[in-house]
Formats: C-alpha cells, structure tokens, sequence
C-alpha cells in the first residue's frame, strides 16, 4: 500500500469528530473486497469484519479529526463554534477552514484578549459572506504531504486508518479480525466502547498517535523518538494497558514501551465492555497535536507489520 | 403540567436519595404504564404500547435527582459539615434554607466582624461552611440528622411575570413531560425512564440503556439559560421563552447530528417554537446511553433554565407546553428520526 498516497487521499475528506460518514464511505469502499462484513454502528463507527477460525482480534483506528461545529451566527454573518475536539485556541488564530459544505473560511479571534486568556469561545469563523447553518461543521483546510519518509498532515488519525487499511488487505491468517474505524475519537475515545462491544473479541489493539518527545525542551517524560518502529504505551493518560497483550506484541516485532501522558485513547473503553477485554496500544510516534502533526511511514508500516505478525 | 411540575419539584430528590421522588412517580404511572419496574439503582423503567409500533426501540429518559448538599460530619457544637452532591456553585449557598427530611436549616454565613480584609473579598469553601439546624448541642443534632443525610434546597415554587421558580426543575420538568405523555398515550410503543444520579456523573442512565437496548433515546431535560445582563450572542447558549432546546452538542455527547436536523425540520413543519444551543456546555444522560453496549443515536430536548442548579431555577412558563408538543411530534415521527 502507498501509504502517502492513501493517507493523503482520507486527511483531505473533511470529516470532524461526530461528522464521519464523508470519511467512512470511502474506507468502506477501500474495505469491501477484503471484507466478510461491513457495518455502520450508531455512533458512525465503521465496523470491517474479516471472518476467521481463530482467535477473535479487535483492532481499532479513531477516523475523525478534531474541528468546529457551528454554534450561532451573528448578525454580521461571523460564526462562533464549538470545539470537535480540544483546540489550542492560540494556534487556531488565522487557520483556514472548511466546512463539509464546501464552504470556506478563517478563524479570526475577539479583540482585546490576552493571548494566554484566548479560549474557544473568542474565536469565529469568517466564512466572507458564504453561508453554513448552524450544526454545520468543519476542519481545518490544509495541505497534507511527505517530506522524505516524513509524513505532515492536519488530520494524521488517519495515518492509523491506514495502517489498519494495510492490514486487512495483507492479512492471510485464520485469525477473525474485526477492523474499527471509530467514530468520536478526538472527543475522549467515545467510539470505542460500542465498538468493542459489537465485535466481542478476545483482544483488542488500538493505533494510535503517540506523543513524541524528540522535540527541543519537550515537556513529555518517555523520550518518544520518531523513526524507532511502534510504541506501546503501558499506559495512557492514567490508563494501563494490558501488559500481557504488550508481551505478546513485543514477542513479533521491533517495538518500545513508553508512558504515553496525553488523555484521548481508545484504551479505556476498550478495557472496560462486556466481562472486560485485554486492550493495548500500538503506537504510531507523532510531534505536535496543534495544527499539523509529523510522523514517519516507517513507524506505520512497521506498526501494521507487528499487527500482521501478532494476529 | 404546570401543577404536575410544581408537585414535582416541592418533593426532594438529592442525587443517590432519589427515593420520595421514585415513589411519587411510580404511584402516579401506575394506572397508565403496561409495566413498570425499578432496577437496583433506582432507576424506574416504564413501558407503555403506543398506538402502533415504530419497528425500533425507543426510549424517552429524564433524571429524577436533583443538585444538593450531603451532610459529612456534625460538629461539636451542633452544626453541620457538607459536601456538594452534583454541580453547585457555592456562591449560591451562603444563607440558602435547606431541609434534611423534615428538619429545617440555614447554610450559615460568618459574621462580618470576624472576616480578615482578604476574606471580605473571596468566598468561603464549601468545606468551611456549615447548615445550622438550630441544635442546642451535638447530641441534639444528632437525634435529628446523621452523616449521610442529604440535603435539599428549601424553596416553594414560585410565579414571577413570565416565569416559573422552583428548585429541581432540572430536571422535574423533563420527568412532567414523560409523565404527561405516558398518561395521554404514546403514538408510538416506547420506553419512558426516570434516571437516578444523572447529576453525580450520569450514572443511573447506563445500566437503564443496557437493560432496555434502545435504537433511539430522546433525553428530556433542563438547560442552562445564559440570557441576563451583559450577556452577548453565542454566550447565552440559550434564551427563556423561545421554545424547548434542541442541543447538537454538550460536553458529554454530541447528539445524532442528521437526527438533530431532521427534529428541527420536525419541529418547524409542526409550528413548534425551537431553539438550538448556542455555547457548548453541561451534560445529560445521552452522553452514557450513547455509549450503552453497542451504542445508541441519542436526541436532546431541553427546557431553557435560568439560574440552574441553584435554589432559584426558572423556566418560562409559555415554554412547557411547546416542549411537551415537540417531544410528543417527535415520538409521532419516531419512522422518519
């Protein structure tokens, strides 16, 4: 699979957390022939069934993006927004946005406020007279491209669709695999739990972002390098992963533990559907959760490796 | 409703005593309800067949807890320490009556004469403020409250101009309009479920949503209203007196957005009076029955409160009876949500 290709395909499909369906249909098209099932679950998760004999494997992609759903429009026609996801609203001054309409525009902020005051709530859209109804909503409208064997992009969640992408097609095995591409991911994981209830497996791998610390002054205390193959995390934003299931990945292939600090994971509501189920994540090694986030296409490819490897 | 909302909300129901309220309503559902039962939280689930089937499992839920105090200690002089049960802001306390039961109380306040310059300016934590029940020693408080008690706002219900004030209107008035339309018939047949400590972190509506695994559930609730002085635009995430609310966003879940569409569509066609939520804020049980097993598309209709989780919530009166049409034209339209 050409991973830039493809992931630059799925980070150009507007589709904020809660607005996935532009992004699902076209997994779901990218699924098919590879696919014994595909279903639609309430929340907008994208659940991709590969039937097998074997053990039963959930593995799990967020596909949203964080964004902005239009909240109220004023008078002059500037749209106020809530947050499809935590912002930092000091990096979303003078972002260009779309909205899934089609319609354009730039985050502009209230005058007269502090930039460590600046919240959510100052910010607007500018849409220069173009019209979105409120319970519209958008992302952020940008270029995602590869420089060397980097990868930048706004939307790098799909980075992880991708490699689950990667895995089903290249899958042989007789495991029974259930691929999800959940919905509501950049608003705590949300989609998860129903996910893992649906596909009632035995075990369940979340791909995810993993926070970088290869940056100058980085705050963050695993020293997380781009370029070192999948991270598994003993635990995320206060949750432990199962270290069982990190052994086992840690049995197939090049990886690193870590203490990953950041809250939106999957991991928690994985864990804790049905009688409970053995949860981990394989993590992808990304700088900056701002705006545009880097990662490398060889930590994802040998990320699906390890998957392909431990399913 | 308007009677049935005021009886409501003069019953106490802090979040984990939910009791006096689950009996009221139970007694009252009885005689219209093809079932009812109460699960081991508390909740009270009621089934009613309505005059067709919707080929899918709906479920209409509203909380019957409302913010308060629990009582943690009582001092050796016979005043009580309290913490905080659901979301309460302590600035509304100070001097506020509550009720334990029957026994009457004052949060007190510390006399003037005995606060420091800097204590003139800030507010005390809950932590050291206390009820006073008027107790002449701890033995005498202690015969009439133990650690454990809650309690509850107490406030009649009050008409001013426009408005209605109660205390627990969050979210008795979301408990009426279930009530009411249990007793009038549903279009169509469906779940009608009074929640338990929805304000201590949703947590009643979750084993509710797994026992009765609805396709769709409709949460009936009370909203905060941001439309006083000073406050602009988007700020007042809702008005008093423009229809119920129909949220696409809170902090706990963001509503079926094609559903929130379609039930504004709904609406206008109907004639109803609606509003949406213009700041995102507060949370309700659709963020856990969301979330329930396999999931569930959820709805919002919200009444527009001012003042909420305090002693002096209000809610428009010309509100309640739009409010009530739209959750009963969207249970009519239950096919096409």
């Amino acid at each position: 699979m050409n991973y830039i290709e493809t992931i630059r395909e799925l980070a150009e499909i507007t589709a904020p957390s809660g607005f996935e369906k532009a992004v699902t249909d076209r997994l779901a098209e990218l699924c098919k022939p590879y696919a014994s099932e595909i279903t639609l679950d309430p929340l907008g998760t994208l659940l991709v069934h590969k039937k097998g004999s074997g053990k039963k494997t959930l593995l799990t992609a967020a596909c949203d993006t964080s964004g902005f759903i239009a909240t109220y429009i004023d008078d002059d026609g500037f749209v106020r927004v809530g947050e499809l996801g935590k912002c930092i609203p000091s990096a979303c001054v003078g972002l260009p946005i779309r909205f899934q309409n089609g319609t354009r525009g730039v985050i502009g902020c209230d005058g007269g406020v502090e930039v460590k005051d600046l919240r959510a709530r100052h910010l607007y859209i500018d849409t220069m007279g173009e019209t979105v109804r409120v319970g519209d909503a958008c992302a952020a409208d940008l270029p995602t491209y590869a420089s060397g064997d980097s990868i930048v992009s706004p939307a790098m969640n799909r980075a992880c669709c991708a490699v689950l992408l990667d895995v089903l097609q290249r899958y042989t095995g007789d495991g029974d695999v259930t691929f999800a591409f959940t919905a509501q991911g950049m608003l705590g994981g949300r989609g998860a739990s129903p996910a893992a209830y649906a596909a009632d497996a035995e075990r369940a791998i979340a791909v995810e972002l993993t926070t970088a610390g290869d940056t100058p002054e980085s705050e963050s205390r695993s020293k997380v390098k781009l370029g070192e193959g999948a991270v598994l995390p003993v635990s995320v934003g206060g949750t432990a992963a199962n270290l069982g299931l990190i052994a086992e990945l840690e049995a197939c292939g090049v990886t690193r533990r870590a203490v990953d600090e950041r809250g939106q994971s999957a991991l928690l509501g994985l864990q804790g559907v049905r009688a409970g189920v053995r949860a981990c994540v394989a993590g992808i090694a990304a700088r900056y959760s701002g705006v545009m986030t880097i990662a490398r296409v060889s930590d994802m490819q040998q990320t699906a490796e390890l998957l392909l490897a431990a399913l | 409703m308007l009677e049935l909302l005021q009886t409501l909300c003069r019953i106490d129901g802090v979040s984990g005593c939910e009791d006096a309220v689950g009996d009221y309503i139970r007694a009252w559902v009885t005689p219209y309800a093809d079932s009812v039962t109460e699960d081991v939280m508390g909740n009270l689930l009621c089934y009613k067949k309505g005059v067709r089937h919707s080929g899918r499992t709906l479920m209409l839920a509203a909380h019957m807890d409302e913010v308060g105090l629990i009582v943690t200690s009582i001092t050796d002089d016979g005043f009580l320490r309290f913490g905080t049960s659901g979301g309460i802001d302590e600035k509304v306390l100070l001097g506020t009556r509550v009720r334990i039961g029957d026994v009457r109380g004052v949060v007190g306040v510390r006399a003037t004469h005995l606060n420091t310059p800097e204590e003139e300016k800030t507010l005390p934590e809950v932590r050291a403020m206390y009820i006073d029940i008027g107790a002449a020693s701890k033995e005498d408080a202690e015969k009439r409250v133990q650690p454990g008690d809650f309690a509850a706002f107490d406030n009649e219900p009050m008409f001013y101009g426009d408005m209605l004030k109660a205390k627990a209107i969050d979210d008795r008035v979301g408990c009426a309009v279930l009530m009411k339309l249990l007793r009038e018939g549903p279009p169509v047949d469906m779940w009608f479920v009074f929640t338990v400590q929805e304000e201590q972190g949703l947590r009643g509506a979750r084993p509710a949503a797994y026992r009765i695994r609805p396709d769709l559930a409709i949460v009936v609730e009370g909203t905060t209203a941001g439309d006083i002085p000073d406050v602009k635009g988007a700020m007042k995430a809702c008005v008093a007196g423009r229809g119920p609310v129909i949220p696409m966003m809170d902090s706990a879940t963001l509503y079926d957005p094609v559903l929130v569409q379609r039930a504004l569509e709904i609406a206008e066609r109907a004639g109803i009076p609606c509003q949406t939520k213009t700041y995102i804020a507060g949370g309700t049980d659709a963020g856990a029955i969301s979330r329930t097993a396999g999931g569930a598309k959820t709805l919002g209709v919200a009444a527009a409160v001012r003042y909420i989780h305090t002693p002096a919530s209000s809610v428009a009166v010309a509100d309640l009876e739009p409010m009530y049409r739209l959750v009963r034209t969207l249970c009519e339209n239950a096919e096409r949500l």
